[in-house]
């Protein structure tokens, strides 16, 4: 059981390393926050003068420029623990806030993308180790690793330029259209599939051939296995040979990339959600970037990274519950 | 090198068909790239007669929002694209390796500490970390924005050598060379490094894939400002500048650096795998 505490122990540091990772990066940002911040509450007409302005900064800002470093990094941090991650500059609402309301999209269309392209890349690997050899297969790997390598970001362009412009089938942007009633209604929920289906898309067909590719290798060292050499002479159905023979012993790889995934999940792609304008995290990191908008950047790197630290220790704690040949520890 | 070597080496391309074509592919890249501006000029002068011209003699790939010779964008543009790659892939593998090379060797603190910053650099999310770094430092020399992608990517390989180097240093010949009172640093890039050289290889080309993948999308979003002809700059532009993603007659110019990049991509990625399969037999 050491390992244990050992393994929770380095999460732990690994968030703190974060925590004050982030800090750092804002301070060390060419142009002091707050002068962006002062300079942004003139242009936008928020403030009449500089006095105001920077007295108006000071109150949004989540920590005091003037005190010494240490003092702001200990602020910082309590303020995290009491959940106030500052305002955002652009839209003046608490970071915090903003999390909340995008969170769900992303983790409805990251989650709805990982299950498919999970389910549908390991039939497809099963299927494709058990015909090893014939030319499906070969011509299959051969356009599984084409899909593959292109970038999720292009494959989320390609699809919007040619379904929502050349062919405009699908809407452009959000995550709902206007006209309908945000709620549990039949018009809201066919919206909100309508919307998220391209983003999904760009997702599955860019990662299932991963899954697929993964699973393939795995099955083909245990196609060799005795086991499934005297079940094929036992004269058992294919379909039941590749379900509970290979499948049950070459799924294990798999469940740790699928656990490692869903620390990803929370975070969306920048960049796809970006080009759907789905308004999830990676959207407004994404905007939070170009528009300098500190706070926020901030605060969704921090919320990024933790998941994905809280998913990396889930992941070795499940896989020593699910296979109890591993002994963590190196 | 020798005659003999590189017909060895041509056997093995022709026997793995997946490294046969990546090979080919990169390499028509590098030739692009290299050999490509001596030959063809970039004029980025607009003439606003041939805006959106479509592919022609002249124009083989047509012209862009202000008229520029497409091709010639792509062709300057592939340097750009290359370089950055292949800076990346480079620091990427010289960290990784040297990390995890002397993590492994030395063990007790130094690979306490080690890898300990290994295991935290590999929980920081990559591409968002790559983004706020090239937001931050905005820069336009390339071996910087070769640092900035190499920001996690080297902890994967440090984390993978360490391993091997576990297992190498308790063979025999590294028990000699103890023994005749060869330094530990002498042993690990004398005894050991050259061993795991394929190893490295291999990765570096997996790296070169990664920072591709990410070094398009920084462009793309326009977090850098390095070069008007990088690929992933032309699609931010196609995308959000000119607005000719919604110019019917302009689809030339929206599709033209998505086949490069997604070509080079496949070619990388191919090649990397074709490569993997020769050097580790077992895998097949």
């Amino acid at each position: 059981m050491k390992w244990i505490y050992r393994r929770v122990l380095l999460a732990l540091l690994s968030i703190f390393f974060t925590v004050v990772l982030t800090f750092f990066l804002i301070r060390l940002m060419p142009g002091n926050p707050m002068d962006v911040y002062v300079q942004m509450l003139i242009r936008s007409g928020r403030a009449r003068t500089r006095e105001e302005a920077i007295e108006r900064a000071k109150s949004l800002m989540p920590l005091n420029m003037n005190d010494p470093l240490w003092k702001q990094l200990i602020d910082y941090l309590l303020g995290i623990l009491r959940g106030d991650l500052g305002r955002s500059i652009s839209s003046f609402t608490p970071v915090s806030e903003i999390i909340v309301k995008s969170l769900p999209w992303t983790v409805f269309v990251s989650s709805m993308a990982l299950a498919t392209s999970f389910s549908i890349g390991t039939i497809l690997g099963l299927v494709l180790a058990y015909k090893r050899g014939t030319t499906f297969e070969g011509f299959s790997v051969a356009a599984l690793t084409i899909f593959g390598a292109i970038p999720n970001y292009i494959m989320a362009l390609l699809l919007f330029y040619l379904f929502t412009i050349v062919y405009p089938i699908f809407p452009m942007r959000g995550a709902y259209s206007s006209t309908v009633t945000p709620g549990f209604n039949l018009n809201f929920i066919l919206s909100v599939l309508q919307h998220a289906l391209l983003p999904i898309a760009s997702y599955v067909l860019t990662d299932f051939s991963g899954w697929a590719l993964g699973i393939r290798a795995m099955a083909s060292t245990v196609l060799g296995e005795d086991y499934v050499t005297v079940a094929k002479a036992r004269g058992l159905r294919e379909s039941k040979i590749i379900t509970n023979y290979v499948g049950r012993n070459s799924i294990l790889p798999q469940f740790t990339g699928l656990i490692l995934s869903i620390g990803f999940m929370f975070g969306g792609s920048p960049l796809v959600e970006s080009i759907f304008t789905y308004p999830g995290i990676g959207r407004f990191f994404a905007s939070a970037v170009s528009a300098r908008d500190y706070p926020l950047l901030q605060g969704l790197f921090l919320m990024l990274s933790i998941t994905v630290i809280l998913a990396n220790l889930l992941a070795d704690l499940l896989y020593t519950f699910i296979d109890p040949r591993v002994k963590v520890g190196d | 090198m020798k005659l003999n070597e590189i017909k060895n080496i041509l056997t093995i391309l022709v026997e793995n068909k997946r490294a046969l074509v990546g090979s080919i592919i990169i390499l028509s890249f590098i030739v692009m790239a290299v050999i490509g501006p001596l030959l063809v000029p970039l004029d980025l002068n607009p003439k606003f007669n041939q805006v959106y011209a479509p592919p022609s003699l002249a124009h083989p790939l047509g012209c862009d929002y202000i008229g520029v010779d497409i091709l010639s964008e792509i062709i300057w543009g592939a340097r750009d694209v290359l370089l950055i790659v292949f800076i990346a892939g480079i620091i990427t593998v010289v960290i990784g390796s040297i990390t995890g090379l002397i993590s492994g060797y030395f063990g007790g603190i130094v690979d306490l500490f080690l890898n300990t910053l290994v295991d935290i650099v590999l929980t920081i999310p990559g591409l968002p970390l790559v983004i706020v770094l090239a937001g931050l430092i905005q820069t336009r020399d390339p071996i910087s924005i070769g640092l900035i992608l190499s920001a996690n990517s080297w902890a994967w390989l440090a984390r993978a050598i360490r391993s091997q180097v576990f297992s190498i240093r308790e063979r025999e010949f590294i028990e000699a060379s103890k023994a005749m009172g060869i330094g530990k640093l002498n042993i690990v890039f004398g005894d050991i490094l050259p061993i795991l050289m394929p190893y490295i290889g291999i990765n570096f080309l997996f790296a070169v894939v990664q920072a591709l993948y990410a070094s398009v999308a920084l462009f793309f979003i326009g977090v850098l400002p390095f070069s008007t002809v990088h690929w992933g700059t032309m699609l931010n532009i196609a995308m959000q500048v000119s607005g000719a993603i919604f110019v019917p007659y302009a689809r030339h110019y929206v599709i033209a650096p998505i086949i490069f990049i997604v070509l080079l991509q496949v070619g990388l990625v191919l090649f990397s795998y074709g490569i993997e399969d020769i050097f580790n037999p077992r895998l097949k």
